[in-house]
């Protein structure tokens, strides 16, 4: 009788575990890959494929897909423009299928994005594909409710690498003191087709040209769009002693030559 | 006779291996909770939500693709009822805390007025990428005008989650 009662107990524990626990995600899915390269020549198609998996415990999930344009913000995250916003649209020419479906838990579907590139077409064309899934409405009276949607995006790079023209300069570099800490600041300007990722080194020398650090740039090698200018910072390694300085920086963006910059400045004091 | 064993042990041994190669990207985002409600609210009253002790709810993040991410956050509309909406910067959020992820924060503990705009809430550092799930969690708060009209006032949150290009 008690061997009953404690299997009972069990069986009314591991309900609540599945029902209250376990419903720790109200959804959530998986998009795999969250960033598809696809080299097309011009007056080519080409087809990619995205997995997305319901990874929730429980319910199905509807996801919607969609594609927009893409544009670096200034804090090194992008906003999502509407299609033909920008000069490296992939636009009309990305076809998404399917695109709106139903997933149970633990379940796949596999989604087609193919490009159509036209001939004239030259360089890199960018862009976002979106998997998007909300909650359902909930319809109380007069109260203030609220749609959750999460969206998890694949980025999208067609590139041709024989149109591809690399070529990069640098607007300005400098050395700005914040908060008693030194920055360096680079704004590169992609003038080529293609978005680079620019990368590489700035060495600090003292007036008796003794290298006395050395800093990394745009480590995570994050992206400037065709024709776009950006600025990469990053605060130097360490306090400066007072004097005068030189700043050489060495970026690789992809071309066979590296771009090189540099600028003097004077360490001061701190406040 | 044992040559063809071996070889056929061989080929299963190889299958298995071809099987077991196939690798899937982590990349993967969820809410833990349908609900954010702010029930019947009077005229000129303001009501937070952090129904979990400190904060409401909490978005997931998993990755393990060695690439950053960022999560951000935007209210697709203001809060409507037919031709009546309660002003975006009557609608504003907040991050709590984020757990297991040593990334940047933004903004952490203040109070951000909603926007059709996404706004930058959190990018990942770099032990974000290996497949530990980040949880960034969120409270709320609504204020009703003055002159507001009675009604059912409904919005869209969305949270959305990319790498950088």
């Amino acid at each position: 009788m008690k061997k009953s009662k404690m299997i009972k107990l069990f069986f009314i524990f591991l309900f609540c575990f599945v029902f209250f626990i376990s419903d720790a995600a109200a959804f959530q899915f998986n998009v795999d890959p969250p960033k598809l390269i696809l080299n097309v020549k011009p007056g080519e198609k080409k087809s990619g494929y995205i997995r997305i998996t319901n990874t929730s415990a429980k319910g199905a999930t509807h996801i919607k897909a969609y594609s927009l344009d893409l544009i670096y913000l200034p804090d090194g995250s992008n906003d999502f423009v509407p299609l033909g916003s920008t000069p490296w649209s992939i636009g009309s020419w990305l076809k998404i299928n399917p695109d709106e479906f139903d997933i149970p838990p633990g379940g796949e579907k596999t989604v087609r994005v193919q490009v159509d590139v036209p001939p004239e077409a030259k360089g890199g064309y960018y862009g976002v594909v979106f998997f998007e899934n909300y909650s359902p409405y909930s319809a109380k009276k007069n109260q203030s409710t609220l749609t959750i949607g999460v969206r998890i995006g694949t980025i999208i790079l067609v590139e041709s690498a024989d149109t591809a023209v690399y070529e990069a300069r640098f607007d300005a570099v400098s050395v700005v003191k914040k908060d008693n800490n030194y920055q360096l600041q680079c704004a590169v300007q992609n003038l080529g087709n293609i978005l680079i990722r620019p990368f590489g080194t700035a060495q600090i020398s003292d007036d008796k040209n003794n290298v006395v650090q050395t800093n990394k740039i745009n480590p995570n090698k994050e992206g400037i769009f065709p024709r776009t200018t950006r600025k990469l910072s990053m605060n130097c390694s360490g306090p400066l002693k007072e004097g005068r300085y030189l700043a050489r920086v060495l970026l690789d963006y992809g071309a066979d030559t590296l771009l090189g910059g540099q600028t003097s400045f004077n360490a001061t004091a701190n406040e | 006779m044992r040559l063809l064993n071996w070889l056929s042990a061989v080929f299963f041994i190889g299958f298995i291996f071809t099987a077991d190669t196939t690798a899937y990207a982590l990349f993967e985002a969820g809410v833990d909770s349908y609900n954010i409600d702010f029930g019947f609210m009077n005229i000129g009253e303001v009501r937070e939500l952090q129904e979990k002790g400190s904060y409401h709810n909490e978005i997931n993040c998993r990755s393990d693709t060695g690439q950053a991410w960022y999560l951000k956050i935007q209210a697709v509309e203001p809060l409507t009822s037919g031709d009546d909406r309660i002003p975006y910067e009557d609608f504003k959020w907040a991050v709590i805390e984020v757990i297991d992820g040593d990334g940047v924060i933004y903004n952490k503990d203040m109070y951000n007025v909603f926007s059709d705009t996404p706004f930058l809430v959190y990018t990942s550092g770099p032990s974000d990428y290996t497949g530990a799930e980040v949880k960034v969690r969120f409270k709320y708060s609504l204020s009703i005008p003055r002159n507001q009209a009675a009604g059912n006032y409904r919005a869209v949150i969305r949270y959305t989650m990319t790498e950088v290009p």
